[in-house]
């Protein structure tokens, strides 16, 4: 019992992290309708531009987070100007094979720059576990995980409460209408993918905390597909939940079945997903069925 | 099929003829006799490169019949090419049956591979396909890599070259027209493939399936014909190459290699035999000369020893960009475009 509380509340933290991908994936899809499949190349971007700030440049942390953000919200609009734009509207193999590229592109330009070896991350994190009753957490753990939740209550407060969040929400529910009422489309289309960057790079802060800094972080970024398809990829509550189900699933697998399933849980989800519910928890039951 | 100025049909054979005049008969053998002597004056570097080039086209010709004829999007190829090539290895290897015997089983494994993740495609469409058939890489790959007992898990498993009535197609040399023979069936099929009540149904499904279904096409069927015959070509390319690399592990099929295949197809042109071999043609001989430059890249300020590696992949992202961008309709319709402005000129239309 002790080993199944400690492998869920271990799970339930990898899980804030998948959510807050997750996220990224669904303010991308609701404003355009495009499946980002470079957000784990994202992720990758954020975590290794913190790194070099800190390692290699030698600034202090608080910079290397702030220019990693501004950095994020900069390649956010740049993507979105070029090559996505002109995607908007195409045939979904069209729109799959570009984010593929651009994935592909991103990935290879960091093992170019930084080569494919992994480093450690500077602590950020103070590194004693801590013990609540019975199981013991890293405090990585707990803080990325309160980090996260903290991210999702500032997006739900911006998304329900700000004019921003509100005109962005315009944008999600249908392009022509927003346009009408003099909604600037293409300028919120390309604050949500800065957004997405934005998140995506602060889950590339946590993971890389956890895990250091390495190409193959950008595969948590696939995995996060499962918790957004599971979710519902129109619904934030879904990506959520889908995000906290696969950690948990996955670190339950591993604990319970072994080392390599964790690796392939995810998808094992998503393709259980596929069959069962194919428009996910809280998706909109738009999906067409042949 | 356009013809050139005047190229008639006077009757239904010429009809129904894929090769129409005399400038084609003898270019084709011309190009047939050129390849069938390439190993006589070609170093074992160009070999290689022909070699993969062939067995790729393989490959991707069965993603045409999926994507490019059937619209059934799949981001798992090179998982049905790694379940032929284990398929064959096994049976080589293991349980000593013929190479020839092999090549058509590893074929069949990998298409009943294909069924069982193909029937997804009955209830989903697009992106939701897509993602699904990205989860079968992940699982069929797993699925090999720790089944250690069969396929050797990540040390990987032998497969030796064949022999050919007691001749040994040991050498390269000898190998090469293994896959040469191979691939120009295997065109041959896929090109006329096409013409058939099933190719046209395919066809029909891709442009609109539910007009296809009222057409009285059983879109059930079809679409489950699509994946069979797409992972088919998958399996027997997949056994070719096992017996050309001789070991095999699970490093050789990445969903990297898959998003290739897709790639391939889309640089060449979808729907397309000739935009099969000019994709594959095409990327492959980037991807060549992007190894040769990626280690003099290496010298240059803010670069690291990764570039090596890393370099084709990034030309290869960008090509993908700028061909979906700028001419989503690939090389193979340039190719038709600079056809007929040569057989007009010098007059405009």
């Amino acid at each position: 019992m002790v080993l199944f509380t400690q492998s869920f509340a271990t799970g339930l933290m990898i899980g804030g992290i998948y959510a807050i991908l997750a996220l990224g994936f669904v303010v991308i899809y609701k404003s355009c309708k495009i499946f980002n499949f470079a957000q784990g190349e994202l992720l990758l971007v954020g975590a290794y531009v913190s790194w070099a700030c800190v390692v290699q440049l030698h600034l202090p942390i608080w910079a290397g987070i702030l220019i990693m953000l501004l950095f994020a919200v900069a390649l956010g609009f740049g993507i979105e100007r070029f090559p996505l734009r002109p995607m908007i509207g195409q045939p979904p193999l069209a729109i799959i094979m570009v984010t593929l590229g651009l994935a592909i592109l991103l990935r290879s330009l960091i093992i170019a720059v930084w080569g494919g070896v992994r480093h450690p991350y500077p602590e950020i994190f103070p590194l004693q576990p801590v013990t609540i009753g019975a199981i013991t957490l890293s405090q990585q753990h707990i803080w990325s995980f309160m980090s996260c939740i903290a991210f999702l209550i500032m997006f739900a407060i911006f998304f329900r409460f700000t004019n921003i969040g509100l005109l962005l929400r315009a944008v999600a529910e249908d392009h022509i209408l927003a346009k009408s009422t003099g909604v600037n489309v293409r300028r919120f289309i390309g604050l949500s993918w800065a957004i997405s960057a934005t998140v995506a790079s602060a889950g590339g802060i946590f993971l890389g905390s956890i895990n250091g800094v390495s190409p193959a972080l950008a595969d948590f970024g696939l995995k996060a597909i499962a918790a957004a398809l599971v979710g519902g990829l129109e619904s934030a509550l879904g990506a959520v939940l889908g995000g906290l189900l696969i950690g948990v699933v996955e670190i339950l697998s591993t604990t319970y079945i072994g080392q390599g399933v964790g690796e392939v849980a995810a998808f094992f989800v998503l393709v259980l997903a596929l069959f069962i519910r194919p428009y996910g928890l809280f998706g909109l039951v738009k999906i067409e069925r042949v | 099929m356009r013809l050139p100025g005047g190229t008639f049909s006077t009757g239904y054979n010429q009809e129904l003829a894929i090769i129409r005049t005399r400038l084609q008969w003898v270019l084709l053998i011309a190009f047939l006799l050129l390849m069938v002597g390439l190993p006589l004056y070609a170093g074992p570097y160009l070999l290689r490169i022909v070699c993969g080039i062939g067995i790729t086209a393989v490959a991707v010709l069965g993603l045409n019949i999926l994507i490019g004829y059937c619209g059934q999007i799949s981001l798992g190829h090179a998982a049905f090419v790694a379940t032929g090539a284990y398929a064959s290895a096994i049976l080589t290897t293991k349980l000593g049956v013929s190479f020839w015997l092999a090549l058509p089983c590893a074929g069949i494994c990998a298409a009943l591979t294909g069924i069982i993740f193909g029937l997804p495609a009955l209830r989903i469409k697009g992106l939701h396909l897509a993602l699904t058939t990205l989860a079968a890489h992940y699982i069929i790959m797993y699925a090999i890599s720790h089944a250690t007992n069969i396929t050797g898990g990540t040390a990987g498993i032998q497969a030796t070259r064949p022999n050919f009535f007691g001749i040994s197609l040991e050498p390269l040399k000898s190998y090469y027209y293994v896959i040469l023979a191979i691939t120009i069936i295997m065109t041959f099929f896929s090109r006329n493939f096409l013409r058939t009540k099933i190719g046209r149904s395919f066809v029909a499904i891709r442009d609109n399936d539910k007009a296809a279904e009222i057409m009285g096409i059983n879109l059930a069927s079809y679409k489950i014909l699509a994946f069979a015959l797409g992972c088919f070509y998958a399996g027997i390319a997949g056994s070719l190459w096992a017996h050309y690399a001789e070991v095999i592990d699970p490093d050789h099929f990445l969903l990297t290699h898959s998003i290739w295949y897709v790639g391939m197809l889309i640089v060449g042109g979808m729907g397309s035999n000739a935009g099969v071999f000019f994709g594959v043609i095409f990327l492959r001989l980037i991807e060549v000369m992007a190894t040769e430059i990626g280690p003099i890249l290496a010298n240059l300020p803010l670069l690291s020893v990764g570039v090596a590696a890393s370099f084709a992949q990034f030309i290869f992202g960008l090509i993908i960009i700028l061909f979906l961008v700028y001419e989503p309709r690939g090389l193979a319709h340039r190719w038709e475009v600079f056809k007929t402005s040569y057989r007009m000129w010098p007059f405009p239309y």
